[in-house]
């Protein structure tokens, strides 16, 4: 606290005093709304922190980034080759990832650009 | 490359960028600033505005304004400009009910102008009791009291000074004024502070 504590008097000393009782003594209900009030700013904060084109974009974002590494998944060099019969085509992995409730994975586009370089940096080591 | 695969590289990217870190380290800090001050915000809001919805309501409103605007800011600045932000609100709520007031007393006028009732005359005096009487809820209610008739600026920096514990300069910036009208305020509500609530607390000079 950076109140000139020294400088003041017995007076000023019991008014704090008071005061720190009374935030002492909320009851529990309007603790509980202001824990309610706390936890909606900071949810606000965190939608802020995401950008207004992601938010609205999101689904379409989404279905458009799962259709895009299907079609990719589809080109690479390991499917065409045969490997569809020999490990199965992932149909349930991709129906998750299309899955435009699943925003975690598909909310950013750079993170498919990075999975498709890491992709690629295995399939040219194992072939 | 299979959904494992996929999933393994997303941990590996939601790690990696030390700008998330901050992000989270940030929005923690804030979390922990707004547990800080919302008590003892949400008093001096009751304290003004005299009724616990309405106290929420500001304290809320303070809190997602500061979210909105300023979250980014040094977390120094946070308190004061949180309670800038607050002591507008409450601002704007007294003067939303001096306006639903002066409505409400029109029409009452209408039928009986001497029905106005000022509500710190409903309240019991109890100055003339001994201060060892009285309990420190009594006691904060007489201050409350006595603070409820103190100019508006004079409120703003007693409780900023006082309660909250701001220095000259910060309560400068929550009231939006310079630092000789903060401690000209100050001064004069505790003069008549000290005054209105002779043998309250001590009675020294």
């Amino acid at each position: 606290m950076s109140h000139d504590v020294e400088r003041e008097s017995e007076f000023e000393k019991r008014t704090r005093a008071l005061f720190e009782a009374s935030v002492e003594s909320l009851d529990g209900r309007t603790r509980s709304r202001l824990n309610q009030a706390r936890q909606a700013a900071l949810a606000e904060l965190n939608a802020r922190r995401t950008p207004a084109w992601l938010r609205m974009g999101m689904p379409l974002a989404g279905v458009t980034a799962a259709a895009v590494l299907a079609v990719w998944m589809g080109l690479s060099p390991g499917m065409r080759d045969g490997e569809l019969q020999e490990t199965g085509w992932p149909v349930d992995d991709l129906d998750i990832v299309a899955d435009v409730a699943s925003f975690d994975l598909i909310e950013d586009v750079e993170f498919y650009a990075w999975v498709a370089a890491q992709t690629s940096q295995a399939n040219g080591n194992s072939g | 490359m299979r959904l494992t695969d996929t999933l393994t590289l997303a941990v590996r990217w939601d790690e990696a960028p030390a700008s998330k870190e901050h992000t989270l380290e940030h929005s923690l800090e804030f979390g922990r600033f707004l547990a800080g001050v919302e008590k003892r915000a949400f008093r001096i809001a009751r304290i003004i505005v005299r009724n616990d919805d309405d106290a929420l309501d500001i304290v809320q409103d303070a809190m997602l304004q500061l979210a909105r605007s300023y979250a980014d800011r040094p977390a120094e600045e946070w308190r004061p400009l949180f309670y800038r932000i607050l002591q507008n609100r409450i601002r704007d709520f007294q003067r939303r009910s001096k306006v639903r007031a002066r409505i409400l007393s029109w029409f009452a006028s209408a039928s009986d102008e001497e029905d106005e009732i000022d509500p710190l005359q409903s309240v019991p005096d109890r100055a003339a009791l001994p201060p060892e009487q009285l309990s420190t809820e009594q006691a904060m209610q007489e201050l409350e009291r006595a603070l409820a008739k103190l100019p508006a600026r004079q409120q703003q920096a007693f409780m900023l000074r006082n309660f909250e514990g701001l220095d000259v300069a910060q309560t400068a910036a929550a009231m939006g004024c310079t630092e000789g009208s903060v401690k000209t305020h100050y001064s004069r509500a505790v003069h008549t502070l000290r005054e209105e609530l002779a043998g309250f607390a001590g009675g020294e000079q």
